[in-house]
């Protein structure tokens, strides 16, 4: 058994040179026909008030092993409170410049990271030990450099992760021609909008019949709530068995299936809303409009997964036959990787898309570009 | 011995690159890093020229035609584009805050108005560039800042106003009452005014072609008191939430005429050293030859404000291999006229097929149709745009003004050996053909490689005298025409998005706008164009000129000023017109050489004559025959006001004014656009009148 305790303070000046004095960059022009000049736009505002970024870390720990060490693991604990973050926050553009690179305020971190790792049999002919890990992590906006609780542009909110999505939220079902829904389309098209049967269905949080921007709220954050895995190990004789899981839970995707069917592009195969088709997820097809507005509401998914990620079956071949033939060891296995996931998410891969980018407000869209692939392997392990 | 030798070497190719690295390091300039440079004269030359940047935003990508454009009365929906929900039917949840490219629109002009702010900061404290330069690179950037101004508050109305460089992230913007915004462009523009030089004869300032020159602040402010000048109209509009107080003065028409007739050089108290004059034919601006395409850019002298756009890529501001880099507006005015379909659909929904193969593929000439905006019939009818009542003759314009044939293209070259149209009889309820009788034998082509295999005209040929439908006196008069014809007022009106895109629609295939074509690109589908803007044109100075004249009850004057324009856009003696004067506009074969400079002209009379919004609808008019497609026409009718622009539109452009099954299209609020949702997401504290009236 052993204790761990630590405190530390860390600086990030992750700042670009010359940020305070206002950087240029280069926007070319020309006079001639044929060639032209190099012109000099300013990048960045000037911004004499930056400085470091201040992390305070505590954390503390335990290694253990009872039994024998049959039961032995780590866990640790650690808290961080980060003050004048450097973020790029971003900016009304009536300044010139859409974002800024700012101490913008506190965040708060609270971790939990676990390990344990146990043999569950050990005796001459079976051997079966299991490796679990798991870890949670808190993280919140603590305070905001302007005192206020939200800012609705960057998306930041007193109290939740810095990647916290927000917006307008769709209902599971868009409008219907049931006489309900035809009297509720009525009551918003009063106050000026057009909606139609087979459109997206927005919450009117507040009721007025009107989807206005306070009809947005906090919808969910990028980053898990928890993640684990789990390694098996078994030996029965000759043959092992390897098996590996692991997954995420608690994060929301910002993802586009191809929502919108407009007769232009390919889109993946959805269940979509027809006049003989009612209560669907999905969007009637529609050339009028190329892009149905607030079709955004519909692209967050909720992206908890479990995989298992490796199965490994391998059988060692008797060392009396392999020694005939000078080998000291000789094992086959067979492996396949990623063979099963369990996910509510209907793209390809919930895992590639924790690697979203983000900049100032604006949170790009996932695309399904990484994706991991299923792979079949067949093996041999020679020792001479 | 060898290695020896190898060592020497060795250790002196070491010692050389050490050396070189040094000496580069040691030459290493810190100036193309921070503002500082802005203390040179390189870097503060570098700073003006950069200031140019965002008027180019018009042309980089589907922008302004959009905004300017799309959706007025000449100009409507088309075949593809997806600014057609919001700028082309006023869809509301389109044209809503959300709106994308209005946010585009926003975030560009102020990003020129902080280069504009900062140059002129940095000019004050900058002692390294001559004065007599300085006094010249401050007015440009005046000039620059006014241009965006005003851009954005004919736009958007009330704005924020930023004048200095920030050096904090400041985030309390409120939007302050139009009339402020149009006091600072006045302001701006007028120090612009006294500080530039006029344009040398070759249209350099500075010995550069494309700076901004005294003329284009004299154009400028011609426009921007005349926009001012109007709110003796827009005071008091049907929705009082509409009614707009520009601020204006009682001698703002007198500053009008001041400056654009100083700009033209034309009229009484004219003293000026302006070297502008326009072309002396109106083909010469686009010089664009259907057949061989661009014969030469114009830079002449009637250019007042130019957006530059060179033929090395890089310098248009992205990489140098970008083929999509440059000016793009050659896409959007293009109508698809390649692989047209060789048939006639009758109205009972059966097909008339003449030919399978009309050989016009798509090539640097043809060029490459995204048909973002289409003419509206207004564009077309003899009732409309070129109606008699605009001509002192009582003539129609499609007869005597030459600007109709000039400003498109009309007709398309063979240039496919598959074309596959036979000349054959044919007979249906509007009568019968045989190519007999023209001479012509039955299964041969009508057509080889160079001959013309398309012509498009206005025509509506059920006013051709006889029996029959509409679409049967197409399709009989098509079988007798040894090309194939594309008359604008016979094919179908299309009043679905799903036909919009089709062929033998108004909306999708229509006479490209020969303005912005350019052959000049390497390959056919490459989208960067290396053509200038000509944004401020001569022609316009001499219209809004006689239109200040006429608003001053001043006909003598309005008609000398416009003359020098009509007299431009007629056919001179000599001149042979456009093959459709004699074959389909009722024009006489003898006629075809004849001046119609007298049939063009105005009279004192005659411009007297029109009265209230008549001489709106007249100056309107003579506006669209002059400039089509030169992303002004929104600016131009909201001059006058929310009611002026919502009726014009609402009787000429059938896509913003019926609904097609939804509600709540084009409305009176929809003259101001919305203000971005980024903004006011971003302003803190929030200001408390974010947003135009009718948006939420």
């Amino acid at each position: 058994m052993k204790l761990r305790i630590g405190y530390g303070i860390t600086g990030n000046s992750a700042v670009a040179p010359y940020s305070t004095v206002g950087t240029i960059t280069s926007s070319r022009y020309n006079w001639d026909k044929t060639a032209g000049v190099m012109g000099y736009a300013p990048s960045s505002l000037s911004n004499p008030g930056l400085s470091w970024e201040k992390t305070a870390q505590y954390n503390g720990g335990i290694d253990f092993g009872i039994l024998k060490g049959r039961i032995s693991g780590s866990v640790d604990v650690y808290w961080q409170k980060t003050s004048d973050l450097l973020m790029t926050r971003s900016l009304p553009t009536v300044s010139g410049f859409s974002s800024i690179v700012q101490n913008v305020g506190a965040t708060e971190n609270k971790g939990l990271e676990v390990s344990l790792n146990t043999v569950n049999i050990s005796t001459s002919k079976i051997y079966w030990t299991t490796d679990v890990t798991f870890s949670t992590n808190k993280e919140k906006v603590s305070k905001l450099a302007t005192g206020l609780p939200q800012d609705l542009v960057n998306n930041w909110f007193v109290g939740y992760p810095i990647d916290t999505y927000y917006g307008y939220i769709a209902y599971p079902r868009v409008w219907g021609c049931s006489k309900e829904d035809m009297e509720e389309m009525a009551k918003f098209n009063a106050n000026g909008t057009n909606y139609k049967p087979g459109e997206i269905r927005l919450q009117d949080l507040n009721g007025d019949y009107k989807i206005t921007d306070v009809d947005r709220k906090i919808i969910g954050s990028r980053m898990p709530k928890w993640s684990m895995s789990m390694a098996n190990n078994f030996k029965y004789g000759p043959f092992d068995l390897y098996v590996f899981f692991h997954g995420s839970f608690g994060q929301m995707i910002y993802w586009n299936p191809g929502i919108q069917i407009i007769g232009r592009y390919n889109s993946i195969k959805n269940n979509y809303w027809t006049p003989t088709n009612q209560n669907t997820k999905y969007l009637k097809p529609q050339l009028d409009i190329q892009m149905p507005s607030n079709v955004s509401a519909m692209y967050y998914w909720d992206g908890d997964f479990l995989k298992i990620t490796d199965i490994t079956l391998g059988y060692t071949l008797p060392a009396n036959v392999t020694e005939k033939v000078t080998i000291k060891r000789a094992r086959v296995y067979v492996k396949v990787q990623n063979p099963y996931m369990w996910t509510k998410f209907e793209g390809i891969d919930p895992e590639g898309a924790l690697a979203q980018t983000r900049s100032g407000g604006t949170i790009s869209t996932y695309n399904d570009a990484p994706f991991t692939m299923r792979t079949y392997m067949f093996g041999l392990n020679v020792t001479f | 011995m060898k290695i020896k030798i190898f060592n020497k070497i060795l250790i002196t190719a070491v010692l050389t690159s050490f050396c070189l690295s040094c000496s580069d390091f040691l030459e290493e300039k810190s100036y193309n890093a921070d503002y500082t440079y802005y203390n040179t004269t390189a870097g503060l030359n570098a700073l003006v020229a950069a200031s140019y940047q965002q008027t180019r935003w018009c042309a980089n990508s589907e922008t302004m035609y959009a905004l300017e454009d799309l959706g007025t009365d000449i100009w409507m929906v088309s075949g593809d584009g997806s600014h057609r929900d919001a700028f082309g039917q006023f869809l509301s949840n389109a044209m809503a805050p959300q709106n994308g490219l209005l946010a585009s629109f926003w975030n560009n002009n102020y990003s020129g108005i902080a280069s504009c702010n900062l140059g002129l900061k940095m000019i004050e404290s900058n002692t390294d560039m001559a004065p007599a330069t300085k006094a010249v690179r401050k007015g440009e950037l005046l000039f620059l800042r006014a241009y965006y101004y005003y851009e954005l508050v004919v736009q958007f109305g009330d704005i924020p106003i930023v004048t200095a460089p920030l050096d904090y992230p400041k985030t309390d913007f409120v939007r302050v009452p139009q009339k402020q915004v149009w006091a600072q462009i006045i302001s701006d523009a007028r120090q612009a005014w006294d500080l530039l030089p006029w344009a040398d004869v070759n249209g350099k300032v500075t010995g550069d072609y494309g700076r901004a020159s005294k003329g284009s602040a004299g154009h400028l402010l011609a426009k921007a008191y005349m926009f001012r000048y109007c709110d003796t109209y827009t005071k008091s509009q049907s929705d009082a939430n509409m009614n707009e107080d520009r601020g204006g003065k009682t001698t703002d028409i007198d500053s009008v005429i001041y400056f654009a007739s100083q700009v033209c050089k034309f009229g009484p108290g004219a003293t000026s050293q302006s070297n502008h004059a326009l072309a002396a034919n109106y083909s010469t601006l686009w010089g664009w030859n259907p057949k061989t395409g661009l014969t030469a850019e114009y830079m002449g002298p009637e250019v007042v404000f130019s957006i530059n756009y060179s033929t090395t890529m890089f310098y248009n501001n992205t990489t140098a291999t970008n083929v999509n880099g440059g000016n793009q507006l050659h896409l959007y005015y293009t109508g698809q006229l390649e692989n047209y379909p060789l048939t006639t659909k009758l109205e009972s929904g059966t097909s008339v097929i003449h030919g399978s193969n009309v050989g016009v593929v798509r090539d640097l000439i043809t060029g490459r149709p995204w048909r973002r905006v289409a003419p509206t019939p207004y564009y077309y009818s003899e009732t409309g745009l070129y109606a008699a009542k605009n001509y002192a003759t009582g003539k129609l314009g499609k007869l005597i003004d030459s600007r109709l044939y000039k400003s498109h293209v009309w007709v398309e070259y063979c240039n496919s050996a598959n074309r596959n149209y036979q000349w054959a009889a044919f007979s249906n309820a509007a009568g019968s053909f045989d190519p007999a009788d023209i001479g012509m034998v039955a299964g041969t082509q009508k057509y080889n490689v160079g001959d013309t295999a398309m012509l498009l005209t206005i025509e509506d040929v059920s006013q051709r005298p006889g029996p029959g439908t509409k679409a049967e006196k197409l399709a009989l008069a098509r079988a007798k025409e040894k090309y194939w014809l594309v008359p604008m007022q016979s094919v179908k009106v299309p009043y679905t998005r799903a036909e919009v895109s089709g062929f033998d629609v108004c909306t999708n295939s229509f006479p490209p706008l020969a303005k912005y074509l350019d052959n000049r690109r390497a390959a056919t589908n490459d989208q960067g164009s290396f053509r200038n803007v000509m944004r401020f044109r001569l022609a316009e100075t001499y219209i809004l000129l006689s239109e200040a004249y006429a608003r001053k009850g001043d006909f003598v004057n309005a008609a000398a000023a416009l003359n020098v324009v009509r007299n431009r856009a007629a056919w001179k003696e000599g001149e042979l017109k456009s093959a459709h004067f004699w074959k389909y506009d009722g024009g006489s074969w003898d006629d075809r050489t004849k001046s119609t400079e007298t049939d063009m002209e105005v009279t004192p009379a005659f411009l007297s004559s029109f009265t209230g919004d008549l001489l709106t609808d007249f100056y309107m008019d003579e506006m669209a025959h002059e400039t089509a497609g030169e992303m002004n026409r929104f600016s131009l009718l909201v001059r006058y006001g929310a009611d002026y622009w919502y009726n014009r539109v609402k009787a000429t452009d059938y896509w913003v004014s019926n609904d097609f099954g939804s509600n709540g299209n084009i409305q009176k609020y929809h003259r101001f656009r919305p203000i971005p949702q980024t903004h006011i997401d971003n302003v803190n504290p929030p200001d408390p009148k974010p947003q135009n009236y009718g948006y939420f």
